[in-house]
């Protein structure tokens, strides 16, 4: 990848350590921080009160959970999506899912970066999106979704709804866990961090008008955990 | 839409027309109530609030202090993502320089995601000077957009239309449903579609940079900040300078406080990370990414009494808590940043001149300050811009400044003040209806009731009252 230009940096930084009453320094700071409040948050929780507290706050957020053994992706994956009356699908391009592809009788694409032009239009005409969460948490009901070679940044948001599914496997208590892992890969400028994270919790929606709660405004309207126990 | 960070008309006006609409102000006080129970429950939900809005405070103190060390990491780590980075002193600087990229792109179509800092920046005019639409795709944005009207909260900037006030806005657009918010709704999210599939340039603002993995963060609930950073083929970010944090550990901290904070939700829908220029094998994201860091008299305010108003995460707690702006709304305040976050910015980014009433819409109750999540002290740093309008720019409100020239010399005589304190109540006779003052304060009177004052005086009545026991 070629570098980016950078202009009128210094300048810039000269003005801020001058106002700070000193040159500008380029040692990384030391970050002593006396307070760590966010380790403490569901720090006891069992696995159990984990899938709960998901369980619970999904619903809060509108969002449903529904859940299966391994074995049953496909069968439930197809009630799923009769249930929503999709007739459109676009999947997420994951060996896991591609084992389970579900046989139903709508039309049923992979996403597949070989193909953007085609791809990008399939998202945009799909009913149902359906990917498969890198990382989920416990605290806000929130599926974690890298930005990845192969992978989309946008069948979790073009069609009208959205199944997630979630491995039982990937859930942590909180943001806290999943931004500890990313931060580690960019701790000595590697930069091995994703291109993009998304963090997302239940469906798209707007209190704009009156403070009303409107579900489903840009991105889906409505959104499904399949917690799968365990992929 | 907007003019920068100023609005027009003089403070009074703009109070008076705050405070004589009544749905503006049923809007505005119910709206505060449920932010501010949200947050509440937010807050309790989170178990030891304090710890963490010192955690948060420790990271905004420490990000400023070290400033210059981590836009430098910043923007090496984007230049590193293959995205550029220009660092702006002046709005007409950032301007010039996205305007330059979108002519460079043939851009007609731009689509943007909620950002205060181009508003401040008066980005869409310049933007408009160079002869491509402009599309805001916040729902309340568009909503503004559309009738031209400036944002009156940083979090819901259309919080003083009602629904209908929005149905006739859609109508006039061509929208042939009722005001029915979902269906209102539905309207947006199709003709928005639209924009969002054609748009050659999306812009972003930006919650959070995180310098060490040379990422811009945003945190949205419609979806809208997604469409703009991963459909169109080019995408600026706009940033104030000090909207940075060093790490995903420091980001997750401050992303959970704002989204309590603003709106009382554990995370808002959409928590969204992106990194320069979209990767090997990726469809979606940007093939050209630039990051603008405006400065705008930030820089001025880093090193002086005013420094922990940087601290700002601009979640608006401040706002939801104020009776001032309660009372008097959004608009009243002259400036995109309203409130007490307002009052305190708004006559450091544009001077006292245009600013000098802010400071003095305010109560001082301290309620601003115990909502801040990273703990700015507003109501304190208000007292200090009254102290420097009054010491050093000797600009105070001229009816304060007579008054208290009188309060001054009379207090400091015990007669004298003791003959104020008797002449008060046939002093101000001319101006009473009823036992309340209804003339000549109306600063004061418009909005609430001032009592004449009492016949007998408190020395008075306490002399007597100690003859009787």
């Amino acid at each position: 990848m070629n570098p980016g230009t950078i202009t009128n940096r210094e300048d810039f930084l000269n003005r801020i350590a001058k106002q700070l009453g000193r040159d500008v320094d380029l040692t990384p700071p030391k970050r002593v921080y006396k307070h760590r409040p966010q380790d403490e948050v569901l720090k006891d929780a069992s696995e159990e009160e984990l899938l709960e507290t998901f369980r619970m706050v999904a619903m809060r957020i509108h969002t449903d959970v529904i859940e299966c053994e391994a074995n049953n992706l496909d069968d439930t994956l197809r009630l799923l999506i009769e249930r929503y009356e999709g007739a459109a699908i676009i999947a997420e391009h994951d060996d896991r899912l591609r084992a389970w592809a579900p046989k139903t009788s709508q039309s049923f694409d992979w996403w597949d970066a070989e193909r953007p032009d085609e791809s990008r239009a399939l998202a945009v005409k799909a009913d149902i999106g359906i990917t498969i969460a890198d990382e989920a948490l416990a605290e806000s009901a929130t599926i974690v979704q890298y930005a990845k070679p192969g992978k989309s940044r946008t069948i979790s948001l073009l069609p009208q709804d959205h199944i997630a599914i979630v491995p039982k496997s990937v859930l942590v208590p909180r943001m806290t866990q999943a931004a500890k892992r990313l931060a580690e890969l960019d701790r000595n400028g590697e930069l091995a961090s994703p291109n993009g994270v998304n963090f997302i919790s239940g469906p798209s929606n707007s209190a704009d008008i009156e403070m009303n709660l409107i579900v489903g405004v840009h991105g889906p309207v409505r959104v499904a955990y399949l917690l799968v126990h365990d992929l | 839409m907007s003019m920068g960070i100023r609005l027009d008309e003089k403070f009074q006006a703009r109070r008076k027309d705050g405070i004589d609409n009544p749905f503006m102000r049923q809007a505005v006080s119910s709206a505060q109530n449920r932010l501010r129970d949200g947050r509440l429950n937010a807050a309790g939900e989170l178990g030891d609030w304090e710890a963490f809005r010192d955690h948060s405070e420790e990271i905004r103190q420490h990000v400023l202090e070290h400033l210059d060390y981590y836009l430098y990491q910043l923007s090496e780590n984007i230049s590193k993502r293959g995205g550029n980075v220009f660092f702006a002193e002046t709005p007409e600087e950032a301007n010039r320089y996205i305007r330059e990229v979108v002519r460079s792109k043939e851009a007609k179509h731009v689509v943007k995601s909620k950002s205060m800092v181009t508003e401040e920046i008066g980005l869409n005019e310049a933007l408009h000077e160079e002869g491509c639409t402009v599309v805001e795709s916040d729902l309340g944005e568009w909503i503004l957009q559309l009738d031209n009207d400036p944002p009156s909260h940083i979090v819901a900037p259309a919080l003083h239309k009602d629904r209908n006030a929005v149905h006739e806005t859609f109508t006039a657009h061509g929208y042939f449903g009722t005001n029915d918010p979902t269906e209102l709704g539905r309207y947006a999210r199709r003709e928005l579609r639209k924009d969002f599939l054609k748009a050659e340039v999306g812009i972003t603002g930006c919650n959070f940079a995180i310098a060490e993995s040379g990422a811009v963060g945003l945190v949205t609930n419609e979806g809208n900040g997604r469409m703009v950073t991963s459909l169109p083929n080019t995408v600026i970010s706009v940033m104030g300078m000090e909207r940075i944090v060093p790490s995903y550990e420091e980001f997750e901290v401050l992303v959970n406080m704002l989204c309590r904070s603003a709106v009382g939700q554990r995370l808002t829908s959409y928590i969204t990370t992106f990194a320069g220029t979209k990767g090997a094998g990726e469809v979606d994201g940007p093939e050209e990414f630039h990051l603008v860091i405006v400065d705008n008299k930030r820089s001025g305010i880093l090193g002086t009494q005013f420094q922990s108003v940087l601290q700002c995460i601009r979640c608006a707690a401040c706002i939801n808590v104020c009776p001032v702006y309660r009372h008097i709304g959004g608009h009243a305040y002259g400036s995109i940043y309203p409130g007490p976050i307002g009052a305190v910015l708004a006559p450091l980014l544009d001077g006292y001149e245009n600013y000098k009433e802010l400071p003095y819409a305010s109560s001082l109750c301290g309620a601003c300050t115990e909502a801040c999540p990273v703990k700015i002290p507003l109501h304190e740093l208000l007292i200090e811009h009254r102290r420097v309008i009054v010491e050093e720019k000797k600009q105070s409100p001229f009816v304060e400044r007579i008054a208290m020239k009188g309060f001054a010399v009379t207090s400091s005589s015990p007669f004298l003040f003791e003959a104020a304190e008797q002449m008060a109540p046939f002093a101000t006779s001319p101006f009473t209806k009823a036992g309340q003052i209804d003339k000549g304060l109306p600063a004061w009177t418009d909005s609430k009731d001032m009592p004449q004052p009492a016949k007998q005086t408190v020395r008075d009545w306490f002399k007597k009252r100690g003859n009787t026991q």
